[in-house]
């Protein structure tokens, strides 16, 4: 499961060698369907039509050549690449219905809970180192989250609008579970 | 919008200046911000799912994979007597094979799956329904803790493990398609497709 596409096995699938391309197949279907499972407002028969032409027009290509992976400039991992046409294919297909995508947003109580969680001294000292490698809007606001305060009354304190807070929420948070991880 | 610096900032590799920037960029556009966090969430958490197994049937057909470990049985009942239809091939002719013997209203079908001999058991009984035993046997030795997942209309329908004598026991069930996932703890060993009518 753990298994990454490398640039190592793309080549070897382009080279159309056998053992590569069946790693290479099972390991995109995982992402892909994945991926595809978290749009819960797409139904399951829909998720299979697009599965299939996800690997179709954007792997394996229209005339069978691997024009999908040619077009991968390897400039990113591949899986987040993978993720990337996954979810542009199903917003074009909820679009496509009419239907505008609800996204499940960071909730800002699961950020309140990071700074009032029980932490031993290690984790609450990586977490106060975190916080300080965060740009000084960012920290601030986070300040405001550990106190309670809502994104709307962040909002409004701060003189911005809700969502762009809501935004610098999920970044800083991002951000801060990433640092954590790797401190 | 670049798609690729919207990965490139995801993964860290943005200088800072253009990584301040794109935020800033960020900020001011909600469509934007949308995708962001969409892939932010995906690049972080890897939601990561086998399809099931017709699905995946379908794309190695699209991409020309013969499937070595995959069982796909037909069975048809004629008063007791159970009529192989579709999986001949599979079929056990070992006298006696350590689950249980084939005889008329009984079948045995065996294949190897990723260095795993599994075996699947049907038997037909008098009020219609079938009695199944799933085993599971490595080197010749019987293999406890493989779970097999039962599937029938995509619903998980049942689950089962082996236990120290490599079976499941037998259970029952009625006519229909079923679909059974057979896995260790660390991977997916394959799959029986089954008909039964």
């Amino acid at each position: 499961m753990n298994q990454e596409i490398d640039n190592k096995l793309l080549i070897a699938v382009i080279n159309n060698d056998k053992k590569s391309i069946n790693s290479f197949i099972d390991l995109c279907q995982q992402i892909i369907w994945g991926a595809l499972k978290t749009f819960d407002q797409i139904a399951y028969q829909d998720k299979e039509d697009l599965f299939q032409i996800i690997f179709q027009k954007k792997i394996f290509g229209m005339s069978g050549n691997w024009s999908g992976i040619k077009k991968f400039r390897g400039d990113s991992k591949f899986s987040s690449f993978l993720y990337q046409i996954t979810r542009n294919e199903a917003i074009s297909f909820l679009k496509s219905k009419g239907m505008k995508y609800k996204p499940q947003t960071t909730s800002i109580d699961e950020v309140h809970h990071l700074f009032h969680k029980n932490l031993n001294i290690n984790d609450d000292l990586s977490l106060k180192y975190c916080l300080s490698q965060l740009k000084d809007k960012e920290k601030k606001i986070m300040e405001l989250v550990s106190q309670g305060y809502k994104q709307r009354e962040i909002a409004e304190k701060l003189d911005e609008k809700a969502n762009t807070i809501a935004a610098i929420i999920s970044r800083a948070n991002r951000k801060l579970k990433k640092c954590m991880q790797d401190n | 919008m670049d798609n690729n610096k919207i990965l490139r900032y995801l993964e860290g590799q943005l200088s800072s200046q253009d990584q301040e920037a794109f935020e800033a960029l960020i900020e001011s556009d909600t469509e934007l911000q949308l995708e962001v966090e969409m892939l932010g969430n995906f690049i972080d958490n890897e939601p990561k799912e086998n399809p099931p197994y017709q699905l995946r049937q379908k794309i190695y057909n699209m991409i020309g994979i013969k499937d070595e470990s995959f069982m796909d049985v037909a069975i048809k009942k004629a008063d007791k007597i159970l009529d192989i239809i579709l999986g001949k091939e599979y079929s056990l002719n070992i006298e006696p094979a350590f689950v249980t013997r084939s005889s008329q209203n009984s079948l045995l079908f065996s294949k190897k799956m990723n260095n795993y001999e599994i075996l699947c058991d049907i038997s037909s009984q008098d009020n219609g329904n079938f009695l199944m035993n799933l085993a599971a046997s490595q080197n010749d030795i019987e293999q406890d803790n493989i779970k097999f997942s039962i599937y029938k209309n995509q619903t998980n329908f049942i689950e089962k493990y082996t236990q120290l004598n490599g079976n499941t026991g037998s259970f029952i069930i009625d006519s229909g398609t079923y679909y059974i996932n057979i896995s260790t703890l660390k991977s997916e060993l394959g799959n029986i497709k089954i008909s039964l009518s």
